[in-house]
């Protein structure tokens, strides 16, 4: 089935007026709770307003003084039969909900189980085989285990299509799970307000057949490799498919523009780069120098805050460090802040790097 | 002291006279006023805080649609600015939950109207009376000023670990909060008091108008509830000051505590809120059905139902926070039956319209668009509370969307609708009806289409508290703007009219509508200590004894041949 392109390949089709496409095992049976609650809230609407309607207009006051017509005050089998049918209807939807929850909170015993860590503002999943990225990739008709946990605040993940839902709590692991039943693209939103990025912080869930599952993870152990054409790709041009991935994009600009931190644009050594703690590094510095201060950064990012900004930088030691293929996907980050397109052109680098590579950052969606 | 029967209509109540004495000429200058003890007085200066209170945070809310009316944002489009965005959020929930909602109808109109219900000169405690308004001027105050010492962006919700890290005056606002809350629990206390030892001979509990249990009810919440969020409070702005780890996760402590304790308070909070709206509907229906509430009985215990069973549902607000199932199971429960007591109270409402005389003045159409609202916003609620559709549906804008219905639709509708009944009792005018009406028309047609559209996009993901969001969502954006903006227009010609009213209003009789409650046997508006002549008690909605007099366009005791002299006993 062919993904729906139209917003940056994630599938938009509808299931009804009310809900999303039905892309998990859960979505059938959840969806019939909430079209049972929703025929049982349209009914008793149309009988409140149809109610008062036929009586504002039947029992309308036409002189002045007309009185009412019943002095009937109260009755009692009335009054007990409309407590008592609500009662059960609403225990009926509590259990019909109960049902459906207990499936979800009981995962079968084969799940592929998917380690998530969130962080202002962003995902890092993490599967079984040691592969590692910002999207949620899955295989389909396979049940698949989430173990949530955040590193800082309180975060939350939501798959829509796959009516799934929980929060990541830091120092806590809470769980989902789901087995997604239809090929495409499909939205990942934090729900949990957690500071500026929030509205930014989201994911892709891509499902692909369980044949080409441990190609794309494959793929994602080997970035280097572009897994469409099989190019090997330079450092500056995967520091640049990493700008995105890691979400580097929603607090450093690439053009110039202010934002939660520096923009790279002509910060690889800049003329007067300057410290909180009083330090600077200019052009005086050497490359190396550079390269480590940009290392220490993104694995410590409160070694060296730059003046006129805060240290709010989550770290990403353990997703850019801690074994030879993260070391390099750092170093290739780094190589992407020092290519000719953005770094400060009056500072030589030794080390060749490709200029701005030939993928263009993605733009913002227009509408459809 | 005992009531007088009278069989003619006492000339002290015949507006043709000038009134030198009432409450508002009693005493001048400003003094008068700041200082007063006149639960009445005490009653205007809440009402003009509220509406103030109510255009703020207002003018956040169109500042925020107006933002949202593009998918990548009008004002604000970058990370960095988006804080403002939050913190434009923040500001509209805090002030409208802790300035509007929570203190509006109890303080402005609770506060008026109440110890004229009962034939009573004040309240029981007048001087703490006054204290509660002080204490809500300074919390507002202090809450107004933490803006300038950085707008918290945390939600008003303040969930840690957020509300710990971020450098915005989280301390400054929550002690805020901490005030008007002691400002809430005093207006409880006193109204108890005031409804168990100030009622009149022969109003017997179960004789007493329904607003009175409705406010009895919000008062016992009150006092309960409302210390468990001043502690919490206090423990987050400690815990943030001295680094300690009670809910920061970066010490050890535990988020998920914070949102328990929070909402113990928070949830009962949302009943505060409705009940004493709820209250006025049952007056207003009445009133302008010309019979009494059917079903009293289960009206009245269904308010205490209410703020019982209120106090044992927070956890649907925690569905998804890893808690365990046993724990959402019961509290899924347990808010299915909160939902019940609500029903009743609808059910007996439209039965009280079953055969009436239906007069459609403002008020009335304020009641009838609540009823419309509040089905909504109530059934909406069971969505939330069951387990399965809460899962697809928590933290979205369907939670949004449901709680503007109850709290807009319901709390705000019912204050209008009691603003617009007892106005002339207040300010001693009349209001243009038409006007009121197409008022009353704008802003249900704006309310709608600002909040259905919210439902449809929240049941299709959209999360709440974006500053953007997906292409797909912007219809929807678009058409909750441009009802912001119909409601924006609505207000205005609402203010308009009442404001004319105030300086041009043709003099109000002292019953203009034929209402059967003790409050409309004085004059419009009262004189300083309520009741010239003390007024005769009744079972609470009986109107058998009014009939309409053209010449003061208002309802008078009905005249009858025999010569005054005491009359049958109150039963």
């Amino acid at each position: 089935m062919e993904a729906d392109m139209s917003n940056n390949g994630i599938t938009t089709l509808a299931q009804s007026f009310w809900l999303p496409n039905q892309a998990s095992n859960f979505a059938q049976e959840s969806d019939g709770v909430f079209y049972f609650t929703l025929a049982i809230s349209f009914f008793f609407f149309a009988v409140i307003v149809g109610l008062m309607l036929v009586f504002i207009v039947r029992y309308r006051r036409r002189q002045s003084d007309q009185r009412a017509t019943s002095a009937v005050t109260h009755n009692t089998w009335l009054e007990v039969t409309w407590t008592g049918i609500p009662l059960i209807i609403v225990v009926a939807i509590f259990w019909m909900g109960f049902k459906d929850y207990l499936n979800k909170d009981r995962p079968p015993s084969n799940t592929i189980d998917i380690q998530v860590t969130a962080f202002m503002w962003g995902y890092n999943f993490t599967y079984p085989d040691g592969a590692e990225g910002p999207d949620l990739v899955v295989p389909i008709n396979r049940p698949v285990r989430l173990l949530l946990t955040s590193k800082d605040v309180l975060h939350g993940l939501y798959i829509p299509a796959f009516r799934v839902h929980k929060n990541l709590v830091p120092n806590r692991q809470t769980m989902v799970w789901f087995e997604a039943n239809k090929l495409g693209e499909y939205h990942l939103f934090c729900t949990q307000y957690c500071g500026n990025g929030h509205s930014q912080m989201k994911a892709k869930v891509i499902v692909v057949d369980a044949g080409d599952y441990s190609a794309k993870l494959a793929a994602m152990k080997n970035i280097f490799v572009d897994s469409a054409t099989k190019r090997a790709l330079g450092e500056a041009e995967v520091g640049q498919l990493l700008y995105r991935k890691y979400g580097c994009f929603q607090c450093h600009s690439v053009d110039g523009t202010p934002s939660q931190g520096p923009t790279w644009k002509g910060m690889y050594g800049k003329a007067d780069h300057a410290f909180t703690d009083g330090t600077k590094l200019d052009q005086n510095n050497t490359e190396a120098e550079w390269d480590a201060y940009l290392s220490e950064s993104i694995l410590k990012p409160n070694a060296k805050i730059v003046k006129g900004f805060q240290g709010v930088m989550a770290s990403f030691d353990g997703q850019l460090s801690g074994s030879e293929y993260k070391d390099r996907l750092r170093k290739s980050l780094i190589a992407y802040m020092k290519s000719d397109a953005l770094r400060n052109p009056a500072f030589m680098v030794a080390t060749t790097t490709t200029s701005a590579p030939a993928i263009r950052p993605a733009t913002a969606p227009t509408v459809p | 002291m005992t009531a007088v029967t009278t069989n003619h209509t006492p000339p002290s109540l015949t507006p043709d006279l000038v009134r030198e004495d009432n409450y508002l000429t009693h005493g001048s200058g400003i003094m008068s006023w700041l200082f007063t003890l006149d639960h009445k007085r005490i009653g205007v200066m809440y009402l003009i805080s509220v509406i103030a209170s109510f255009l703020l945070g207002g003018v956040f809310a169109l500042i925020i649609r107006t933002q949202l009316s593009t998918p990548e944002g009008v004002i604000w489009t970058t990370q960095l600015q988006f804080k403002l965005y939050n913190q434009m959020f923040t500001l509209h929930g805090a002030v409208m939950i802790f300035l509007v909602l929570i203190p509006g109808i109890p303080g402005a109109l609770g506060n008026f109207i109440l110890p004229l219900m009962i034939g009573a000169k004040d309240v029981a405690f007048p001087k703490l009376n006054l204290l509660s308004y002080h204490l809500y001027v300074i919390g507002a105050v202090v809450i107004v000023v933490s803006i300038i010492f950085g707008a918290v962006d945390t939600g008003w919700t303040f969930y840690a670990p957020y509300s710990v890290r971020t450098d915005t005056a989280v301390e400054l606002m929550v002690l805020g909060a901490f005030i008007l809350g002691f400002s809430s629990i005093l207006t409880g206390i006193n109204f108890i008091v005031t409804i168990h030892a100030l009622r009149p001979p022969g109003m017997t509990w179960f004789k007493m108008p329904l607003m009175l249990w409705a406010l009895y009810a919000t008062s016992i919440i009150q006092i309960l509830a409302t210390p468990v969020l001043g502690i919490t409070l206090v423990l987050l702005a400690v815990e943030k000051m001295m680094k300690i780890g009670i809910f920061n996760s970066a010490y050890g402590g535990d988020p998920v505590l914070f949102q328990h304790f929070f909402w113990f308070y928070s949830h009962p909070a949302v009943y505060i809120m409705i009940l004493p709206a709820m209250g006025i509907i049952s007056e207003v229906i009445s009133t302008y059905s010309r019979k009494p509430v059917f079903g009293y009985r289960f009206v009245a215990l269904s308010s205490i139902a209410i703020a019982i069973i209120g106090f044992l549902v927070w956890g649907h607000h925690m569905f998804p926070n890893g808690q365990s199932t046993l724990l959402g199971t019961i509290f899924s429960f347990m808010t299915m039956l909160v939902a019940i007591p609500s029903a009743i109270k609808v059910w007996n409402w439209l039965a009280t319209m079953y055969k009436g005389s239906i007069d459609l003045k403002t008020p009335m159409c304020y009641a009838l668009a609540f009823l419309f609202l509040f089905a909504i916003g109530g059934l909406t609620g069971i969505f939330l509370g069951s387990l399965a559709t809460n899962v697809q549906l928590h933290d979205t804008y369907f939670v949004v969307a449901h709680f503007h219905y109850v709290m807009f639709g319901g709390t705000m509708i019912g204050f209008l609708a009691g603003l617009h009944h007892w106005w002339p009792k207040i300010t001693g005018r009349m209001y243009h009806q038409g006007l009121g009406r197409l008022g009353c028309l704008l802003v249900f047609i704006g309310f709608n289409l600002t909040f259905f559209p919210q439902f449809v996009m929240g049941s299709h993901g959209m999360p709440r508290r974006w500053a953007r969001y997906e292409p797909e969502y912007w219809p929807y954006h678009a058409a909750s703007t441009v009802g912001a903006y119909i409601q924006l227009v609505a207000f205005i010609l609402i203010a308009v009219y009442l404001l004319h009213s105030l300086f041009r209003g043709r003099k109000a009789p002292a019953n203009p509508w034929g209402s059967g409650t003790l409050e409309w046997q004085t004059t419009s508006p009262p004189p300083h200590d309520n009741f010239a002549v003390a007024p005769t008690v009744d079972e609470p909605y009986n109107t058998d004894n009014l009939v309409y007099d053209p010449a003061i366009g208002g309802y008078v005791n009905k005249p009858t041949d025999t010569p005054a002299g005491p009359a049958a006993v109150p039963h």
